[in-house]
């Protein structure tokens, strides 16, 4: 897709705790940063019960904040285990003014939930990436790696549009691994013929990571803020 | 490369509870602790074991009762109101001398409360909770990877002591992310088959049989003296405790799970303000590692007690103090989980500038 415009809609989905909230959340902060287009950014992951969007406001600039929506469920549903999704979505997710980035929940079940909004979606310019981290339980063979993509497409009605590797084992990082990662993504998007679009490393572990990365590696490296360290920021003014 | 894996804590200690041999989990879901039974449900059948998502948690308890008296490893688990549920099965399973593993992903409470994290269920694992003179062992991991390693000792010393071992978490360290490495693998093909366990008589002269139920007074106080006598066993030999920069602490914070963790960063933020601030850490909570506390009477001129509840932890550093160390109490409730600062600032108010 490259840089998207007004009207746009990017959707992250992938194996549950693989990435996506904070891709979302960088991708969206990086277009608010770089670019005077408006961004919505809808939680669409029902199962997270103590990370919130919302609690990540404070991370943007007061003037980018006006071109900032958050969707996500109310704080008064988000934990009554019952799965909602905010009545403005559907047209939200029509703007044509916006670009929409939709970070969706985890697995065929979670991916499953924007099935529904199929029409909407495709009715405009759309991509959905897949995240990917092989350090996750499961995801360390290909054959494994391929049956979790089968069913995120069969889960999500949507076309995918590219792979992005996020393997990472979160400060213990090393770049062997994310080289690894690199390859056995790269290697599942060879054989169902869809490309890695981005390389995601953190700022704790970039500057001893990206030399070693193979070139075609380090050319798709993406230097993304992790925000969902919880012991980091922890305080009375945490909400749950 | 590491054999490391990035594991939500949920899981990972469901993986852990599976490598320590666990092949048996009934349960019934509950926020924050879903990914647990989530996690068995793929798992279990993978390895030979059997998942059963039962009707309620008094069915989940019972359950695990009737596998432990069938001799397997078991477990279940829950988050605070559900394992208010089952007190009356663990103090069945306990009144029998059967072994099994509880986890406890503690929320916010009393009542049905919310689903913060939480740590006000420490009395009911550590003094009561069901019925009777019963005691079980709690252990207290701090990370994620500590609670993997715990799970082989839990089904170790619930084995060994026939007894229930509580593992007790609170919401954070099941909810938070961390890399985690299954270092032990037991064989569970390996493990000897007990005596007493109830799966046929195959020629033996005696029926093995498994109750709770002695209506001879007689009977059932030389079995509360048996207990008696393998809690006091216990108590003497398996309470475990991180002390960490104890060395030339003049303070202490006592704290346990992820309360401690937070602590750790006051303590280095208060060293690095030159007060002389060190942290006990009780990995067991019960038996409660009283000797290990009371090794610093004489050289601390106070301790801290931190814990996200209200003076519940404090009550047993009380005991364990006997009023020979000067105390001290920070706790917030509901799920309000505190950060370093706050706890530092509590400190400072309670005992000065520390030095």
């Amino acid at each position: 897709m490259g840089m998207p415009g007004p009207g746009d809609t990017v959707l992250l989905a992938g194996p549950s705790g693989s990435g996506k909230t904070e891709i979302a959340l960088n991708l969206a902060l990086s277009l608010l940063r770089t670019t005077s287009v408006p961004v919505t950014l809808a939680d669409l992951d029902v199962v997270k019960p103590y990370f919130r969007l919302r609690d990540m406001l404070p991370l943007v600039a007061e003037d980018d904040r006006k071109r900032l929506n958050i969707i996500e469920p109310e704080h008064r549903l988000l934990h009554v285990d019952v799965p909602t999704f905010p009545p403005t979505l559907h047209a939200s997710l029509s703007a044509t003014d916006r670009v929409k980035i939709v970070d969706v929940g985890g697995d065929a079940i979670g991916v499953g939930a924007v099935a529904q909004f199929r029409e909407t979606i495709t009715n405009g310019r759309h991509a959905l990436y897949v995240v990917v981290n092989t350090l996750r339980p499961g995801m360390n063979t290909h054959a494994r790696l391929k049956q979790m993509l089968a069913r995120i497409r069969a889960g999500a009605r949507l076309d995918v549009t590219g792979l992005v590797a996020n393997t990472n084992l979160q400060a213990e990082t090393s770049a062997e691994e994310v080289q690894a990662g690199y390859e056995a993504v790269k290697a599942l998007g060879d054989s169902e013929g869809l490309p890695i679009v981005a390389v995601v490393v953190s700022p704790e572990y970039a500057d001893k990571v990206i030399p070693l990365l193979s070139p075609e590696a380090a050319q798709l490296v993406s230097v993304l803020h992790m925000f969902n360290r919880i012991l980091d920021t922890v305080g009375s003014h945490t909400e749950f | 490369m590491s054999e490391k894996v990035l594991m939500k804590g949920a899981e990972a200690l469901a993986e852990g509870a599976i490598r320590a041999g666990c092949r048996f989990y009934f349960g019934y879901p509950i926020t924050p602790q879903n990914e647990t039974p989530e996690y068995m449900s793929r798992r279990l059948p993978e390895v030979g074991g059997r998942f059963v998502q039962a009707e309620s948690e008094v069915a989940s308890i019972n359950m695990v009762y009737g596998a432990a008296c069938a001799g397997v490893r078991v477990m279940t688990s829950s988050s605070s109101p559900g394992i208010s549920l089952m007190q009356e099965g663990i103090s069945y399973i306990s009144g029998s001398g059967v072994p099994c593993v509880v986890m406890n992903a503690m929320r916010g409470g009393p009542g049905l409360g919310n689903v913060a994290p939480a740590q006000a269920d420490y009395l009911q694992a550590v003094k009561g909770g069901g019925n009777g003179d019963y005691k079980r062992i709690v252990l207290a991991p701090a990370s994620i990877q500590e609670g993997v390693d715990l799970f082989v000792d839990a089904f170790d010393l619930a084995d060994k002591y026939r007894m229930v071992v509580m593992v007790i978490v609170d919401g954070l360290i099941g909810q938070m992310m961390e890399p985690v490495e299954f270092k032990t693998t037991v064989d569970v093909n390996a493990l000897k088959k007990p005596d007493w366990a109830t799966t046929g008589r195959h020629g033996r002269d005696h029926a093995n049989i498994i109750s709770s139920l002695m209506m001879d007074t007689a009977t059932l106080e030389k079995w509360n003296l048996e207990l008696q006598a393998k809690y006091a066993q216990v108590a003497a030999t398996e309470s475990r405790i991180e002390e960490y920069e104890m060395a030339d602490a003049e303070y202490a914070i006592v704290a346990y799970g992820t309360m401690a963790r937070i602590a750790k960063t006051t303590v280095r933020t208060a060293r690095a303000r030159g007060i002389k601030l060190g942290l006990l850490r009780p990995i067991t909570v019960w038996p409660f590692p009283t000797k290990q506390l009371q090794k610093y009477v004489g050289q601390i001129k106070g301790a801290l007690t931190v814990e996200l509840a209200y003076r519940q932890l404090f009550e047993d550093v009380e005991l364990a103090l006997c009023g020979k160390v000067p105390l001290g109490w920070y706790g917030r409730g509901g799920g309000v989980v505190p950060g370093p600062q706050e706890i530092l600032a509590a400190f400072e108010e309670q005992f000065g500038k520390g030095r």
